[in-house]
């Protein structure tokens, strides 16, 4: 007991000693904050009246009068870092004004001295500037970056993204068609680096069709279909007829067809529909509905009786958009079945409150 | 008085100082452990890149359900907050219980709603589902209308009349901060092995809400009220994120929580059998996910905001944290097998000891610790400077963490700008080990003792 009466003590005199030392702590940080907030807004107020100047005439003596006072402040780690906050609360359009007018100042040459930094989340903040700069001179330096650094999700993104920005093909694709690189990231985070791409797109999306990966290709095959990129659409039907390619992939293939509305698929997708899985039915119904539209209305109809929900919903949403709903409402009513009725009327009626709300 | 009285009578005074020493020891482990955890946080709020989410097909869509009992006088201004959050596409269900009220007649007339029957997936079994209503002028606004069952039972209804992989729960009576949604659903979509995603609860002045949304940050008058601020803050801040940077987090508010809904199906959904919905669902989770080897993350965030209501009346506190207590207890019991048991790693061996050593056992031991350290004085058993050294040692700890608190807080996020308000907070973090943690304290070996009688009462 004495011990733990002589342990107690201590721990009073410590507490007082702590409780002392974080009350202090509080006013420091309280005079910090204020400190460095009132920096942050001089010289994003100094930023902004440079960028006026920058974009009213940039070869005038007011706006070249800002650059030294520029590079005294944002070349360093503490500006890499105000500029990080002030690029986060700048609207898409003065991003890319700002970044135009730093890179005349040289700024992407000393960003990519910073990728040589040890600190991580540093480096990918430097990533994240050199991207919207599309300093094209980082594109080595990320790659190598990105395969030291596997196991960072967060450089992943960022990494693939500003190379995604540069418009780095090369190095993009060697990354992204090695699973070690994007198996971290999800196929969202993927495609949303894809639509970023600022290369030549169509470049990119044959090369990447071409390769081995169904990973990578299953990334092209969305923005493919999501830009209706009908050039591809032979080459995505030819995928299709492949005898190697995964579930996944099929799926992704039948969706961007459908997208691309490539008529001589139809037949196939139309089969599909007949298929023991339930995902590749749900997506055959929908394709077909894109490609065919009312002539696929017997198809169609047989699908709103699927023994799977989701196809029921997804198909009946398709032939709530026909021209033909009054008559389709009396042939589903013939099935004798609920299900599918009440999917049906409900996707009609869904649809006639989005019109009306549009309105 | 008996040799053997007064050594028992001792064994206690020092079984609760060591107590003490233990608890506050670990809950600066915490404050450290957040500390840490919300400086890499904030690094790299530097490089988010969340912006370019807001129009981008790419973001996960979602469903917001909203449960609502006897919500008449707030829901329409809170439904309407929820419609005005950036987000590229989401729906908003508001799931009303059984209101006795005019709840249901307030949404049809505000929001133009018409009856439409929805072809729902009952994935999880819900009391009857009475009529389902769509917005004419928002066709993302989905009502349902059920017989009451509880808010677990009205989440559940809400995922199954949900149409997205991820939904995110908030209480009817909250705020949303406008960009909190795309924060909280960017784990989501940068990382798939996410399941559930948690953020910060912060107290709310009523009179700082306009049109739906927070204006500015007040404090209220209400003394009650703004030791809440001061506890919330030591409890997000300092308890979430501290537990989260060591992986070891076990609630996410119910208040406000996003999770996929495939997992949340897989197990079954909220038990509607209890009041501690919310972490009787995270520690579910743990218990399936856990010893599958699947990876998985259950996430807290401090960052993506949402202002509630706090109770402003001693009978409203004290009915909530009884509430809160036997939800603790509801849960810690359901899976007392997961308890120093390896298959469930960290939860197990860590997060769930903790729990019931310190989050339940500790009211006890410390109310008890008070009674008894100064029944030994008065009886003469152990003299003054013991009595202050365990009151000293309960009440400096005590200040540190909520100093501490508010000392992330200012390095971070600062919501309350104003030296003024940091001036009250910073009394109050005082006056908050003077009382009220006690008064606290002593509700939850109130709520332990009534367990058996209320645990399903609200």
């Amino acid at each position: 007991m004495n011990m733990i009466r002589d342990y107690a003590e201590t721990a009073l005199l410590v507490a007082l000693c702590l409780l002392t030392a974080v009350f202090v702590a509080l006013l420091i940080v309280r005079l910090v904050t204020w400190w460095r907030d009132r920096q942050a807004k001089k010289y994003q107020r100094y930023l902004k009246d440079a960028l006026a100047a920058y974009t009213a005439d940039r070869t005038s003596d007011v706006a070249k009068a800002y650059i030294p006072k520029l590079k005294q402040v944002f070349f360093s780690k503490r500006g890499v870092r105000l500029m990080g906050t002030i690029m986060n609360i700048a609207t898409d359009e003065g991003q890319a004004d700002l970044a135009d007018m730093m890179k005349s100042i040289g700024y992407d040459r000393f960003l990519t001295t910073q990728l040589k930094d040890s600190d991580e989340k540093y480096i990918i903040l430097v990533m994240r500037l050199v991207g919207l700069m599309k300093a094209k001179e980082t594109r080595v330096a990320i790659a190598d970056l990105l395969v030291k650094h596997q196991g960072c999700l967060d450089m992943q993104y960022l990494g693939l993204l500003a190379l995604s920005q540069i418009g780095a093909e090369r190095e993009l694709l060697m990354l992204a068609t090695d699973p070690n690189y994007t198996s971290m990231l999800s196929f969202r985070s993927l495609t949303e680096i894809l639509k970023a791409y600022s290369g030549n797109k169509c470049l990119f999306y044959k090369n990447a069709l071409k390769t081995a990966n169904p990973f990578a290709r299953r990334l092209v095959l969305k923005r493919i279909g999501a830009e209706k990129c009908t050039e591809f659409a032979d080459e995505v039907y030819e995928l299709y007829c492949r005898k190697d390619i995964s579930h996944d992939e099929r799926i992704d293939i039948i969706r961007a067809l459908g997208e691309l509305g490539y008529k001589p698929a139809e037949q196939d997708i139309s089969l599909a529909t007949c298929d023991k899985d339930w995902h590749i039915r749900n997506v055959a119904y929908v394709a077909l509905w894109n490609i065919a539209g009312d002539r696929a209305q017997d198809v169609l109809l047989r699908g709103l009786t699927d023994r799977q929900w989701w196809v029921r919903i997804n198909t009946a949403k398709m032939l709530a958009q026909s021209a033909q709903v009054n008559e389709l409402e009396q042939q589903v009513k013939e099935f004798n079945d609920e299900y599918a009725y009440e999917a049906f009327i409900h996707a009609v009626r869904k649809r006639q409150i989005d019109e009306e709300a549009a309105k | 008085m008996s040799d053997v009285f007064i050594q028992i009578v001792r064994i206690v005074d020092y079984f609760a100082l060591a107590y003490i020493i233990a608890v506050d020891t670990i809950y600066l482990v915490q404050l450290i452990s957040a500390y840490f955890g919300l400086k890499s946080y904030i690094k790299s709020c530097q490089y988010g890149d969340y912006r370019r989410f807001y129009n981008s097909e790419n973001m996960i869509p979602i469903s917001l359900i909203a449960p609502a009992y006897n919500e008449e006088a707030m829901i329409v201004d809170n439904v309407e907050s929820l419609l005005a959050l950036e987000f590229p596409e989401y729906e908003i269900i508001v799931v009303n219980d059984g209101s006795t009220d005019k709840t249901l007649d307030r949404l049809i007339e505000k929001f133009d709603l018409i009856e439409i029957k929805e072809p729902f997936k009952m994935s999880l079994e819900t009391a009857p589902i009475k009529r389902t209503f769509r917005s004419l002028i928002h066709p993302n606004l989905l009502v349902v209308d059920k017989e009451n069952g509880g808010k677990s039972d009205a989440l559940n209804a809400g995922i199954n009349a949900s149409s997205y992989p991820v939904f995110v729960s908030i209480d009817a009576d909250s705020i949303l901060e406008k960009d909190s949604l795309i924060k909280i659903i960017m784990p989501f979509v940068k990382d798939s092995s996410v399941i559930g995603v948690g953020g910060i609860v912060r107290i709310a002045n009523p009179d700082d809400i306009e049109g739906g949304r927070i204006e500015r940050v007040t404090l209220m008058r209400n003394p009650l009220i703004t030791l809440q601020v001061v506890e919330y803050l030591r409890a997000f801040l300092t308890g979430r994120m501290g537990f989260d940077n060591l992986d070891l987090l076990l609630i996410i508010s119910g208040a406000f929580g996003a999770f996929k809904k495939d997992a949340v199906i897989e197990v079954g959904g909220y038990w509607s059998d209890t009041i501690g919905e919310d972490m009787e669902l995270v520690v579910k989770l743990h218990k399936h996910f856990a010893p599958t080897g699947r990876p998985y993350k259950i996430q807290f965030l401090s960052d993506p905001v949402c202002w509630t209501d706090a109770p402003g009346t001693v009978k409203e506190f004290f009915s909530q944290r009884r509430r809160w207590h036997v939800g603790l207890m509801d849960s810690l019991f359901r899976h007392k097998d997961m308890v120093f048991n390896k298959d469930y790693g960290r939860i197990g061996m860590i997060a769930l000891p903790y729990y019931w050593m310190f989050e339940f056992i500790g009211p006890l031991v410390e109310v008890f610790g008070y009674f008894f350290v100064l029944l030994s004085w008065a009886l003469g058993l152990v003299n003054f400077e013991f009595v202050l050294i365990f009151f000293g040692i309960a009440i400096c700890y005590g200040t540190i963490l909520s100093i501490g608190a508010l000392m992330l807080e200012e390095n971070t996020f600062k919501k309350y700008p104003n030296i003024g308000q940091l001036a009250t907070l910073v009394l109050y973090g005082f006056i908050d080990n003077l009382g009220y943690r006690q008064i606290n304290s002593i509700i939850k070996v109130w709520a332990t003792l009534l367990y058996r009688k209320s645990k399903h009462s609200w």
